[in-house]
């Protein structure tokens, strides 16, 4: 439980991701933290699918993954560095998937799931956009980047691909793996849903935030650098299978 | 650019006529209901339903006479700046035709799958074109733009719970 970040155990992932080169970071976003809900989901039958509220062990994580998630994505919004902000957005999306499976429904189970993949898509994503940045600049603070929509609008497509899809953008698998989630939770209590609305209502401050900090205002430097074509061919081939694989799920 | 721009306006005046007088001849509460059957376990009730129903054909109406008046007039205004830093024409357009098309889906929806993708689309492309001129204000405007929408769209999602748990 350690490897999903709930709200004790969850300080050594900003950490590692900025200090991280990019192939690691890109890694440890997209695969190691869905070991860990990956076992949380092999683990849960073996306990046995009994009442909520007869267990005091599960409703403690759970409520831990709930009010956690609310404060971290309020963390997140008054981040100056942004891979750290990108970290933060990997923790809430691990929070809300705990949710999901803690709630003992199928239906919690299956948007759980969902969400492995698809945040196990776009983390990387993201990360790989943001060091793509990070080799032109050389800083990671809000105050210098800035500006990049004038000088290469490429770039910004792909960026708010991203930051959508952070945010649950409709056609696309983030957004029914959020609604299966948050639909799960009907059996439990009034306060409950105030949380998770607060989650996400916050998870799209903070997606919006991190957009604009990056493609807005005017840029300090000359708009003489491009996108070269091994990065234009990686993140359209990247988010080429983002997009395509919903509707392959629902197929499935 | 400009060619585009002429045709997009025509082509929404030729659809407001369109969906008027189909909006007539809906008008007894007939529906045209187009249905995208999706064969997977029955865990998931996720309907993805288009209806055209008068109601819907008048709004759409409406809304593409305004959407081709707002092209024809755009080209006066956008085109005057194509020598400038901060302009990229092009994206004013797709951004428009998104908005377009975000609506379609919102109007002629059948079930809350196809609204919650009209309703999250509107809400971005929105943001995307007020803030599009790059200056401070305009950023003020678009983060109030897209946290108003974003609340809507929070509380659209508790009503799922709603819905899913009370019949």
């Amino acid at each position: 439980m350690v490897k999903l970040p709930l709200f004790g155990f969850h300080l050594w992932l900003p950490k590692a991701h900025v200090e991280a080169p990019v192939a690691g970071s890109i890694i440890l976003a997209g695969v190691l933290l869905k070991l860990g809900g990956y076992g949380l989901i092999r683990f849960f039958p073996t306990i046995g699918g009994i009442d909520y509220s007869t267990s005091l062990f599960f409703s403690y994580f759970f409520y831990v993954g709930l009010i956690g998630g609310v404060v971290v994505s309020l963390i997140c919004i008054r981040q100056i560095d942004l891979k750290m902000l990108i970290a933060y957005s990997s923790v809430v999306h691990i929070r809300i998937m705990v949710l999901g499976i803690l709630s003992f429904s199928s239906w919690g189970l299956y948007g759980a799931v969902m969400m492995i993949i698809a945040h196990g898509l776009i983390s990387p994503m993201m990360f790989y956009l943001i060091t793509y940045v990070y080799d032109f600049k050389h800083s990671r603070s809000i105050m210098v980047l800035k500006g990049v929509l004038l000088v290469s609008p490429l770039f910004v497509f792909f960026w708010f691909m991203c930051c959508s899809l952070n945010l649950s953008l409709p056609p696309f698998m983030s957004f029914f793996s959020e609604v299966c989630i948050v639909g799960s939770l009907g059996i439990f209590s009034y306060l409950d849903w105030v949380l998770v609305i607060l989650s996400c209502f916050f998870t799209g401050v903070y997606c919006i935030f991190s957009f604009t900090t990056i493609s807005h205002g005017e840029s300090i430097y000359n708009y003489s650098y491009f996108m070269d074509y091994k990065t234009i061919l990686v993140s359209f081939s990247h988010l080429f299978f983002v997009l395509v694989y919903p509707l392959i799920f629902f197929y499935f | 650019m400009l060619v585009i721009l002429f045709l997009f306006g025509y082509l929404f005046f030729f659809a407001f006529f369109l969906n008027f007088f189909l909006g007539f001849y809906f008008l007894d509460y007939n529906r045209f209901s187009v249905e995208f059957f999706m064969p997977y376990n029955v865990l998931r009730e996720i309907p993805f339903v288009f209806t055209f129903d008068f109601v819907s054909f008048f709004f759409f109406s409406v809304v593409s006479l305004i959407s081709g008046v707002v092209f024809l007039y755009s080209k006066f205004y956008i085109d005057d700046y194509s020598n400038l830093s901060n302009s990229d024409n092009d994206r004013f357009f797709y951004l428009l035709f998104l908005f377009v098309v975000s609506i379609f889906f919102l109007v002629f929806s059948g079930s809350w799958v196809v609204v919650m993708l009209g309703w999250d689309g509107l809400g971005l492309v929105s943001f995307l074109l007020v803030i599009y001129y790059n200056n401070s204000s305009s950023l003020d405007s678009g983060l109030i733009t897209v946290f108003t929408n974003r609340v809507g769209d929070c509380l659209f999602i508790l009503s799922f719970i709603f819905m899913f748990y009370c019949g």
